[in-house]
């Protein structure tokens, strides 16, 4: 092969690689965290060994040596946590968490290509620190959890005069095994260097020769092995076919319900196989006594359904390589493999990776197709036929259901954006002394993924706000009267339209004075002002604001918040605070759920088509005398069954030309107003024409036109005419700021709904 | 395909290599011989003492004409094997594949 092409194939394989080998330091970190609150959860510790084991692996693989060396020791560590023989402690956890740290760094550089003596000699450090909490850690006492682990570490130390432990191995290889270059002969002889191979069957459905594919494998192996090799040993001589092979390994000293779980794993209520594997196992002389009556023909009925996912975890006691192993072929282990891999998700999900790029263009087309799709109905409109109108009426069910199924593929759950700060909580918590306690609810409300990487950043500025400002020390809190551990919370949730993410704290909360005196004092305010309580808590937002007496490494410059509040606005959301003076501080960001597409509600203003978000509208009424009794006014107020809310006349706000100019005698062309809703503020819309629902592709506006006002994007429709959408928090700023008495220096701040 | 079978003992010998390279050649190899087997002979005789190359996919061509064999009342008699084959099979436990003594059909 041209040595070009090799290169740009491994190239190719290792932007997978480090892709890949990001997730599992993803995992490996949660792993981690949730290992220091229970350690002695036992599957947590594997999920933590496997998430190291399989970045040593691959790394290996493309040779980066620095990444499998220090891996090593890490994994080692863990080894030595997974199978009892050391109890987890603070130093370890410390030590790990520094570890997987030096792991990214490491894979960065491998990303970067480059290296830097400064992360070689960390590696050394770390590397010795590692070796030392391994070596030095006694014996633990045996939880429960890992008593299994335990006695068969005991029994092997115990058999090792005799030569070895005696292990049950059950293999089963895929059927692309020899295709794909595995020789199971190979790694049989290689199993045998770490011991002596007592016997070995060969379970095998081989067809006959008119029937064989040759090239396929069709061979599993039962097989009985003295060795005074360890487990991982054990694994790791078939590491090379984790992907075509499924390996399960019975520990010695196990009872008889570890072959219970594994005649289910194999052969999963076949009443022959069952019967076959039995007497391959007696012919192998398993267990010594271990089977036999202990192996009720009951098992072997055909037509029960065993769940073999849940009895190899129950009694494999962390001898299953595959847990979510389905009892099918080995074929299984392929995709089990990746299924196993992440604990939230159930054991039925499976998942594509797909080029976002790919995604991107199939939501475009989908994007013309609704529009092609209106364009279609409108033309049905106009020719009136029946069977047309029906027919296209369909046409756009189906559009409807396809485009928010697109949409759909795009959103992610939010909640695996807020777990990377329980890693922040944790060290900034530790790091400042204080003892906090972070609770992440509605994690699985979801956002589209595009958005959902651009509001880590504010987020993790808010939380970091809480964390520095906001929660107090132990001491100060209890003296307080409030409890020393304090509370973290963010919460997410669908509301209307839109999603709305809440950080809140339980900690001293903002004080109203402070931030106005400030205010005051660097002149957004006029002296003597007398701001509402939702105009203060606004200040914030200001740039170069700050109350903090001290600013610290991690806040308190003043140069956050209104970052955080432009990129917010960047995404169409909203952002407002509310405090309580010594109890706590809620931010509440409020986003649309794309930015991608709309539910609209069309309009006609001068001629001008304008949309509308649908999920803002509230009601159209006729336009009520009040709005057109002077005809040069862009805003005023109006009167709905007894409520005062403000106007917008969009003809004159936007400087059309209103369809009703030539109506000098009174009798305006009946003109409609749409009232608008935004959280508890409700404001009309004066419009010529209501055109109904249009769903529709927001393209955003070329730069040259940013300056227009309250504008979020255009589009086309069906007709092929361009309209315009509207951004309705521009709109109701607007609105609202003509309500207000002229204030010199006045901040237009939106009354947002206070949570 | 280096292989000649005897009419009279119904006995093939395989002078090539038993491995994934050339197991679709002589899957063909084998079907032929089994079904050129004369009516009424019990038994397949394998010669494969020049197979110096033995791999799983050999295990399982043997397994495979050894089934078939089965299917028509025939036995598989492997009656010399070069070392390589000798120990793939007793490494998989399968050395009855080699016993002297035809097999009776399963």
């Amino acid at each position: 092969m041209h040595r070009d092409d090799d290169a740009e194939i491994i190239a190719a394989a290792r932007v997978g690689f480090l892709d890949e080998a990001a997730d599992m330091l993803q995992q490996f970190e949660q792993a981690l965290l949730v290992m220091e609150t229970d350690p002695a959860d036992a599957e947590n510790l594997n999920a933590a060994f496997r998430a190291a084991h399989t970045i040593k692996g691959t790394a290996g693989l493309f040779g980066c040596d620095a990444v499998v060396a220090f891996t090593h020791e890490v994994e080692t560590l863990l080894e030595g946590l997974r199978s009892g023989a050391l109890a987890v402690t603070d130093p370890i956890s410390a030590a790990l968490l520094e570890g997987l740290d030096q792991m990214a760094a490491l894979l960065d550089e491998v990303r970067t290509g480059r290296a830097s003596a400064a992360v070689a000699e960390r590696s050394q450090v770390l590397g010795a620190r590692l070796r030392q909490l391994h070596g030095a850690g006694g014996v633990a006492a045996p939880t429960d959890a890992v008593h299994g682990a335990n006695a068969a570490t005991d029994l092997a130390a115990e058999a090792g005069s005799a030569g070895g432990a005696a292990w049950h191995l059950s293999l089963r290889f895929g059927a692309d095994a020899l295709r794909n270059g595995l020789d199971p002969l190979a790694f049989i002889r290689y199993l045998g260097t770490l011991g002596h191979i007592t016997g070995c069957e060969v379970v095998a459905d081989v067809p006959a020769l008119a029937d064989l594919d040759a090239e396929a494998c069709h061979l599993g192996f039962e097989l009985g092995l003295r060795s005074a090799a360890t487990q991982s040993d054990i694994e790791q001589v078939f590491e090379f076919a984790r992907d075509d092979c499924s390996l399960h390994i019975v520990q010695p000293g196990a009872d008889g319900s570890a072959f219970e779980a594994l005649l289910d794993l194999r052969c999963a209520g076949d009443g022959a196989s069952a019967e076959a594997l039995l007497a391959t196992w007696a012919r192998l002389g398993v267990g010594m006594g271990q089977l036999g009556d202990e192996a009720p023909p009951t098992e072997a009925e055909p037509g029960d359904t065993v769940p073999a996912a849940d009895a190899s975890a129950a009694h494999a006691g962390g001898g299953a390589r595959n847990d979510t192993m389905t009892p099918a072929a080995p074929l299984a282990a392929v995709a089990a493999r990746r299924t196993g891999r992440d604990r939230r998700t159930p054991a039925e999900a499976r998942f594509v990776k797909v080029r976002a790029d790919k995604l991107d263009h199939l939501i475009d087309l989908i994007g013309e197709l609704v529009i092609a799709g209106s364009g279609a109905q409108m033309v049905a409109n106009q020719e009136a036929s029946p069977l047309f109108l029906e027919a296209t009426q369909r046409v756009s069910e189906l559009v409807q259901a396809t485009r928010d199924g697109a949409l759909a593929l795009r959103m992610v759950p939010v909640g695996e954006t807020f777990s990377r700060f329980q890693r922040v909580v944790r060290d900034t918590s530790k790091q400042l002394g204080k003892d906090i306690e972070f609770v992440v609810t509605g994690g699985d409300t979801e956002l589209d993924k595009s958005m959902v990487e651009l509001i880590a950043d504010p987020l993790m500025h808010l939380v970091r706000n809480s964390l520095d400002h906001g929660i107090e020390l132990p001491a100060d809190r209890l003296a307080a009267g409030k409890a020393a551990t304090g509370r973290l919370q963010i919460n997410a949730c669908h509301e209307g339209g839109s999603i709305v993410i809440e950080v809140s704290d339980d900690g001293r909360g903002l004080r109203r004075e402070r931030i106005l005196a400030k205010a005051i004092e660097r002149g957004l305010l006029p002296e003597g002002a007398q701001p509402s309580d939702a105009e203060v808590w606004q200040l914030i937002f200001a740039p170069g604001f700050s109350t903090a007496d001290k600013v610290t490494d991690l806040s308190g410059r003043g140069v956050g918040m209104d970052v955080v509040k432009r990129n917010i606005e960047a995404l169409r959301g909203q952002i407002a605070l509310t405090s309580v003076d010594g109890q706590g501080t809620r931010t509440q960001i409020r986003l649309p759920l794309t930015l991608a597409m709309i539910d609209g509600f069309l309009t006609l203003v001068g001629g001008v088509h304008y949309v509308l978000p649908l999920a803002v509208v509230s009601e159209c009424i006729a336009v009520p005398r009040e709005c057109l009794a002077d005809p040069g006014r862009i805003c005023g107020t109006f009167d709905l069954r007894g409520e005062v809310l403000p106007y917008i006349d969009l003809a004159l706000f936007y400087g059309v030309a209103s369809g009703s100019a030539g109506a000098a005698d009174g009798e305006a062309q009946r003109r409609s107003l749409v009232v608008v809703r935004d959280g508890a503020v409700r404001v009309g819309l004066v419009v010529d024409r209501l055109l109904g629902e249009h769903q529709t592709v927001i393209k955003p506006l070329a730069g040259i036109f940013r300056h227009l006002k309250a504008l979020a994007g255009s589009t086309i429709l069906g007709s092929g005419d361009v309209a315009l959408v509207l951004d309705m928090q521009g709109l109701l700023a607007a609105a609202l700021q003509a309500q207000r008495p002229a204030r010199p220096g006045a901040m237009a701040a939106p009354s947002l709904a206070n949570g | 395909m280096d292989a000649m079978t005897e009419p009279a003992d119904s006995r093939l010998r395989i002078d090539a290599e038993m491995t994934i390279a050339a197991a679709a050649g002589l899957r063909e190899t084998l079907v032929d011989a089994v079904t050129a087997l004369p009516e009424g002979s019990a038994v397949l005789q394998l010669d494969l003492s020049a197979v110096h190359d033995f791999d799983s996919s050999g295990v399982q061509l043997l397994l495979a004409t050894r089934r078939s064999l089965a299917d028509r009342g025939a036995a598989l008699h492997v009656v010399a094997a070069a070392a390589a084959v000798r120990d793939a099979l007793q490494l998989f436990g399968l050395a009855a594949l080699l016993a002297p003594a035809p097999q009776q059909p399963a």
